[in-house]
């Protein structure tokens, strides 16, 4: 089976409209290498410069990446709470604080970051779901299978 | 991981914290951000410019990993293979770079 694709003038930015597909000719490397020059250099950090100001475009912009993402049954059961308030970061830093010395305290060896530079994010973002979307999914069987277990378990994996 | 890759391409570092599972987690946040009980909080998505020079953390090679048609069993780890790496190896690899990891 082919599927049927256009090449565009200008290969590397992708469509803004959301009705339109915008795909590369098969084999053409002009998004895979950008794209890769992301994947391999995205870096994790666990503290920040707090002194920062995210501007607010960067917000829209990464969140528009957020939308786009691949989901069950397209359910889109997101929410995000764009979180700017210093005492909000700082409390929410504080739980997961509290929450890795009660574990320290039961033992379990895994071993956890150092959760308080999550106050020190300058971009902050809570993801929540609204699990009700449950029932976008097809009808499963209620057995113990792979599928049964990870859509009634589990639920969504966060994008 | 759209929004990862979206602010990792700005050039922001990301950390993704996952509230998932945790019951206290959800008594912790909803209130504070006024979330409905139906929903849940799933992840705290945190970026900006790093506070210390971030690295490249080590990834296993496409030939340790990807078998064709059938699955290699010499990549396959006994449960005694598989415990003896996660007390001697992970919290290696989860911190440092390959090059640090014996």
């Amino acid at each position: 089976m082919t599927t049927q694709t256009t090449l565009h003038v200008n290969d590397v930015e992708p469509s803004r409209d959301d009705d339109v597909l915008d795909l590369p000719k098969i084999g053409s490397r002009a998004r895979y290498d950008p794209l890769m020059a992301v994947i391999r250099n995205r870096v994790t950090a666990r503290a920040f410069d707090p002194d920062f100001t995210v501007p607010e475009e960067h917000y829209d912009l990464i969140l528009d990446a957020a939308r786009h993402a691949p989901l069950g049954a397209n359910s889109q059961p997101w929410h995000f709470v764009v979180v700017r308030d210093p005492d909000t970061k700082r409390a929410i830093a504080d739980y997961f604080v509290d929450e890795q010395r009660a574990r320290a305290k039961m033992k379990m060896k895994f071993p956890t970051p150092a959760y308080r530079g999550l106050a020190t994010a300058p971009g902050f973002i809570v993801v929540a779901s609204d699990f009700r979307w449950v029932q976008a999914f097809p009808v499963l069987k209620n057995d113990d299978s792979d599928l049964n277990r990870i859509c009634t378990g589990r639920t969504w994996s966060a994008s | 991981m759209s929004a990862h890759l979206g602010a990792a391409s700005l050039g922001y570092a990301v950390w993704w914290v996952t509230a998932i599972g945790q019951e206290n987690a959800q008594k912790a946040m909803k209130p504070l951000l006024g979330i409905s009980d139906e929903l849940s909080v799933l992840d705290i998505f945190a970026f900006g410019p790093p506070a210390r020079p971030p690295y490249k953390l080590w990834k296993k090679s496409l030939d340790e990993i990807v078998d064709h048609d059938r699955f290699d069993q010499t990549h396959f780890m006994s449960d005694a293979e598989l415990e003896e790496w996660i007390r001697s190896k992970r919290h290696k690899v989860m911190f440092k770079d390959a090059d640090q990891v014996d």
